[in-house]
């Protein structure tokens, strides 16, 4: 029985105060079913994500698909530890033997968390480098968060993963802020791989990307998954590239898990009305 | 000596519904059963629209049974519900015993044809090696090594069908799920599909086929079952079964 990597519960994320046991409806929170809205008619509360819930194994690749509003990147974030959860556990095996909760670390920790076992690719190339910042410095930026002191190691391990990302070599030191959005991407995911993080997670990472420099980013990730064995979460609206990427699926509405499953059978034999649609309405 | 059923498939029912044009539903499967033992090759016959493919979706979990049970056995004597199996263990079961081959060859864009067929058995490393004999199977097919190299996308469709089989029969699995292999395929290449097949039969591999042409049946498969408005109107032993009424061809 191989255990799960990441394990999440009740992952909830919530703007606003709740007017949980107060309202004559009950909170948008109370409630089991999809309520097909995100925010609460009795208190305006806005749950960006509510009670979601999946395990994630060594090697696999999870995906996440949901229309835009969904709660797919409040989950990648609160996951990197970006901002902290309203409520919910996560556990991470590479972390504390997966027996603390991650969203319960303190700083330090939470720095080890996102400088050592974890990687991320933003959507917006400008959340995840900094533009004006060489190339190499992006990664190298990394490499010192964990500790990495020589230069010379430094140097060389920027320059192995940025070949490996195949962003030339000859533009590592020039500011990604020229770079085209395809190179943007293959600098984080440079920037991500770096650490040989346990878990990566993908933020639609080929969206707004042109359909040729879309295929070598995805390319591009099926290649790292093969090579480095690494755990990928990606969240698209794209249900061609999860299709290509996932082996398994969640599917996210008004920041609810409505529908889980295998990709096959998400895609051949969706389950719920909102899946059916998402299914019915690709080109 | 007849042996123990790999698979016992009891009551499947599958209902399909559909919510986006106002909750219609569509019975694809009706209460069907039916064995398979090792060696064995079940073919699945019927008219379009009758439930074979969606009898082999099931089976490989590309579709949820809305009832019933598809009871798998697997190398290590565990049953596996196929129906019901978690998730992570009906990963295990298509990674390790299971092939599923579609009549359309779906595979990884922009990959090379001999990868096609080596990667979804390279999993513990030793890439070269299963990577030669995925050569070497693509050759005994006709797909000559300059075609190898390039990406299945721009083959024909006689080509993409003998990658798929490829693909599936490189390394011995305990149970195939094949819809129309051999539908694309001038004689010459069918006869060395069906020699793969019935190759991988004698190895012990169990199969569920559908077939449409009497030839193909007659060639590869022991018992028939006959699928009708999805249900099982007739199963039994090639002989007793007249599936010269459900399919083409010449024998």
């Amino acid at each position: 029985m191989v255990l799960a990597l990441l394990t999440v519960r009740g992952l909830t994320k919530t703007y606003g105060p709740a007017c949980r046991g107060r309202g004559s409806e009950g909170c948008l929170l109370d409630r089991e079913d999809d309520p097909g809205t995100s925010s609460c008619a009795a208190c305006g509360l806005i749950a960006a994500c509510s009670d979601v819930s999946f395990d994630v194994y060594p090697g696999e690749v999870l995906g996440i698909v949901g229309e835009s509003g969904s709660g797919k990147t409040t989950v990648m974030r609160s996951l990197y530890l970006d901002h902290m959860p309203t409520s919910g556990e996560a556990y991470f095996a590479a972390f504390e033997a997966g027996r603390h909760n991650i969203f319960e670390a303190d700083r330090p920790q939470r720095r080890r968390i996102r400088n050592y076992l974890m990687g991320i690719v933003y959507q917006e190339a400008r959340r995840g480098l900094n533009l004006l910042v060489t190339a190499g410095g992006n990664v190298a930026e990394r490499l010192l968060a964990a500790d990495w002191r020589s230069v010379a190691d430094i140097r060389s391990k920027a320059a192995d993963y940025l070949a490996r990302t195949e962003v030339p070599l000859d533009r590592m030191d020039d500011f990604p802020a020229f770079f085209s959005n395809g190179m943007q991407q293959r600098v984080q995911i440079a920037k991500a791989l770096s650490n040989s993080p346990n878990l990566v997670l993908l933020d639609e990472p080929t969206t707004g990307l042109d359909v040729s420099v879309q295929a070598g980013v995805l390319d591009l990730i099926r290649d790292i998954r093969r090579d480095f064995r690494v755990a990928i979460v990606v969240v698209s609206h794209d249900l061609s590239v999860i299709g290509m990427l996932a082996e398994r699926t969640l599917v996210m509405r008004h920041g609810r898990v409505v529908e889980s499953g295998l990709t096959d059978q998400i895609l051949e034999d969706p389950q719920h009305p909102y899946t059916q649609l998402l299914v019915s309405s690709a080109l | 000596m007849e042996q123990a059923p790999i698979l016992r498939v009891r009551d499947l029912t599958k209902t399909f519904t559909m919510h986006v044009l106002g909750g219609k539903r569509v019975e694809a499967l009706n209460g069907v059963s039916f064995d398979v033992s090792p060696g064995q090759c079940v073919a699945l016959v019927g008219g379009s629209g009758a439930g074979k493919s969606s009898l082999l979706k099931c089976i490989y979990r590309t579709y949820t049974a809305t009832g019933g049970a598809i009871a798998f056995k697997t190398a290590s004597g565990d049953t596996v519900d196929m129906a019901s199996a978690d998730e992570r263990k009906v990963l295990e079961v298509r990674r390790d015993e299971i092939r599923y081959v579609p009549q359309f060859l779906r595979a990884q864009p922009r990959m090379a044809a001999v990868d096609v067929v080596a990667m979804p058995h390279a999993s513990n490393g030793r890439l070269e090696e299963v990577r030669k004999d995925a050569g070497a199977m693509l050759s005994f097919l006709g797909i000559q090594p300059e075609l190898q190299s390039s990406y299945p996308s721009v083959f024909s469709g006689g080509e993409q069908q003998r990658v798929n089989v490829a693909r599936a029969l490189l390394r011995p699995r305990r149970l195939l799920l094949l819809d129309e292999p051999t539908s694309a395929l001038d004689a010459g290449n069918r006869e060395r599909v069906l020699d793969l097949l019935s190759a991988a039969r004698r190895d012990g591999a169990a199969m569920i086929a559908i077939i449409h042409d009497i030839h193909v049946l007659q060639a590869l498969a022991d018992h028939v079952l006959v699928l009708d408005n999805g249900r099982a109107a007739e199963f039994g032993p090639l002989g007793r079964v007249d599936a010269a009424r459900y399919v083409g061809g010449q024998p």
